[in-house]
């Protein structure tokens, strides 16, 4: 059974834009926890 | 492979980064440092991290050079299976949210994954226990090491017994000055740059190379590689998955981040952690199948990844690998120094050695067994022993055989020590004959097998009632 | 991670390989001389018979020249299935996504190399084989996972009530 393209190209675009938002989630985090004096 | 010749940095410029790095850690790991007043300061952050950093310290602890190199290897010899395989690992991070929201109300004052054991199970439990341990903390830490030095010494061509020492004497240095604040603060940070890097390098393939031209290469000449029924593939993923699980499950680096995060923020920290990793050896992995279109033909499977980079990147690629590689293995050896001195000091030191010792004491002798861990790790490492990776490999049935009686031990009051202790030595014992008899992908999937079957077995015959209230230990008034 | 093994000798290949690595072309233009002389290679195999569909194939020489590795499933190379052109100077090259059958390599004759030829038999894992691992992992994960959540509700339950 082989992996379509049209499979295979959103397993890769998902993940890379799921990746590329993790930076943005953790900063966002780290941004709310700073304000609200809850980083540590 | 841009450069006619010669390293991809040239030894000023690695010697540059990994001088300015080490500065930096360091500085920011004693600017942190300040605020510990007190062992438990030290050793857990003072128990109260927020979400944004316990979230980002789970996943970029989980996030091992293994992820940034072995993901590609496995894509480039098991096809899709390989990375998508591999993603799972998370599942240990997702799965152990429930039990650090746990260990978190059970345990409001303890320090290790050892404390629990020897509350719940005795004596014998604790001493499999902490053989498993040693022999996978030990095992991690030094092959981190090597690593750190190998890495150097092919960017730049710096000697490996001077990479190997920077990068040991740099995270010795920041996580002795500034305990498991410093190592959770620089993995925040770490964890930015190796999301940043990844995404940076599969982003410059997919536009160098578009999928449709891997994908009909793949198809044409590796068919193999896009059968979602690859026997091989299908055949290691669960062995792999139990493998992780057991890590992540007995290992105090996890434990010691559990119960340093404040109240409630166990639960979705390691959620949260796990589904922010589970894409990332998907971005690492897809950039081998790039690998024959681009006529890459390594010489050995784990040069994929880093071989496209540079491929496709060319000298920016060596610098984006060399920081991500580097980010990657600091932000687990960091975590690993920390969490192992902390099982040294509080569990052998303290538990067993020296029960009177002052509060001050224990922060001076954690600071000491730190610095001794680097010491041995770095012995180990100088004679650059290649076979130790070999050993390795059957760290699986050490640590599966774990998963288990850890997860019974904490909801369970009829599991008794005897059986938690046979469960994990004759689990380990079972991965060992079967990774000697039968194969690698066997070791952790047997062990856990056999362990649960034990437990099982346990469950059944035993009457006992454990008092919970026996894991919430009240510390000895201190001199 | 899930793969300890090889984690030190692998990052040491990797790099120390890879970014030594000089075309085959550099080495071979300013010195014709070498470069006309035909040199025997001696192709060998990291295995007769592959499990997993990749091998390895190794010179027993780092390449003089710009080689190609020709692939054909008949001895006599009358059809060629597929051709790798070598890759930098190393001595070896891993070959992935095989499927069932028996191959044979060597070297595309050329004025300034030959080599002997390799035989590889192919041969994936049989299925009851992949797949009784398969669903045994998935049963005992099944029951972790059950047991896991399963205790983990009981016991919010019981702290509510």
């Amino acid at each position: 059974m082989i992996m379509s393209l049209t499979a295979f190209s959103t397993l890769v675009w998902v993940c890379l834009a799921l990746t590329a938002c993790a930076p943005l989630i953790l900063l966002g985090l780290w941004l709310k926890d700073f304000l609200s004096k809850q980083l540590w | 492979m841009s450069e006619a010749s010669g390293f991809a940095l040239s030894s000023s410029l690695g010697l540059t980064l990994v001088v300015l790095f080490g500065i930096a850690w360091i500085a920011f790991g004693w600017y942190l440092g300040r605020a510990n007043k007190t062992h438990e300061d030290f050793a857990l952050a003072g128990r109260n991290v927020g979400f944004a950093l316990a979230a980002a310290t789970a996943m970029a602890t989980w996030v091992t050079s293994n992820t940034t190199l072995v993901a590609p290897q496995l894509t480039y010899q098991f096809g899709i299976w390989g990375m998508v395989g591999y993603s799972f690992a998370a599942l240990g991070l997702i799965l152990f949210a429930p039990l650090a929201a746990r260990i978190k109300r059970l345990m409001p004052n303890g320090y290790t994954s050892g404390d629990f054991i020897r509350l719940r199970y005795g004596r014998t439990a604790w001493w499999v226990f902490i053989i498993i341990s040693v022999v996978y903390a030990f095992g991690w830490l030094i092959s981190l090491g090597m690593a750190g030095g190998i890495l150097l010494e092919a960017l730049s061509g710096l000697d490996y017994h001077i990479g190997m020492s920077a990068i040991l004497l740099i995270c010795v240095g920041y996580t002795l000055f500034g305990g498991l604040r410093a190592v959770i603060a620089t993995d925040f940070i770490q964890a930015l740059i190796i999301i940043v890097g990844v995404v940076l390098i599969a982003w410059f393939l997919i536009d160098t190379v578009s999928l449709e031209s891997i994908h009909h290469e793949v198809q044409s000449n590796h068919p193999q590689l896009l059968d979602l029924l690859f026997p091989a593939a299908i055949m290691f993923l669960f062995n792999n998955i139990f493998f992780g699980l057991g890590e992540i499950f007995h290992s105090n680096v996890w434990w010691s981040r559990a119960l340093a995060f404040k109240g409630k923020v166990a639960f979705k920290a390691y959620l949260l952690g796990g589904f922010l990793w589970l894409p990332i050896p998907i971005v690492t992995g897809f950039i081998a199948l790039a690998a024959p279109q681009l006529g890459i033909f390594p010489p050995s499977a784990d040069m994929v990844g880093p071989m496209v980079a540079a491929e496709v990147l060319g000298k920016i690629g060596a610098v984006v690998v060399f920081i991500v590689v580097f980010s990657a293995l600091a932000s687990s050896l960091d975590s690993l120094l920390a969490a192992t001195s902390d099982l040294v000091t509080r569990d052998i030191y303290h538990k067993l050695l020296n029960p009177q010792a002052s509060d001050k004491h224990l922060l001076r002798f954690n600071r000491y067994s730190i610095l001794g861990l680097g010491i041995v790790t770095w012995l180990f490492c100088l004679p650059q022993i290649a076979t130790l990776g070999a050993l390795l490999n059957f760290a699986g049935a050490f640590v599966a055989s774990t998963i288990f009686p850890v997860v019974l031990g904490l909801y369970q009051r009829r599991l008794t020590g005897t059986y938690a202790a046979a469960a994990m030595a004759l689990g380990t014992l079972s991965g060992l004959i079967g990774y000697f008899a039968i194969g690698f992908y066997v070791a952790a999937l047997l062990s856990c097998i056999v362990s649960a079957a034990i437990c099982g077995l346990g469950l059944l015959t035993s009457r006992a009632r454990f008092d919970w209230q026996q894991l919430n230990e009240k510390e000895e008034p201190t001199s | 991670m899930p793969k300890l093994d090889g984690f030190s000798i692998h990052i040491a290949l990797l790099f120390l390989i890879t970014l030594l690595a000089r075309p085959a072309a550099a080495q071979s233009t300013p010195d014709t001389e070498q470069a006309q002389t035909t040199t025997e290679y001696q192709l060998f195999l990291s295995t007769e018979r592959s499990r997993e569909g990749y091998f390895v194939v190794s010179l027993d020489q780092p390449p003089q020249a710009q080689l190609t590795l020709q692939q054909s499933s008949d001895k006599n190379f009358n059809k060629i299935d597929a051709e790798f052109v070598w890759f930098g100077d190393f001595t070896d090259m891993t070959l992935t996504g095989f499927g069932d059958g028996d191959y044979f390599f060597r070297l595309k004759p050329t004025a300034v190399a030959t080599s002997n030829v390799v035989q590889l038999q192919v041969q994936h894992y049989p299925s009851w084989q992949a797949y009784g691992l398969f669903f045994t992992g998935l049963f005992l994960f099944c029951i972790l996972v059950v047991t896991l959540i399963g205790l983990h509700m009981r016991t919010r339950r019981q702290e509510v009530a």
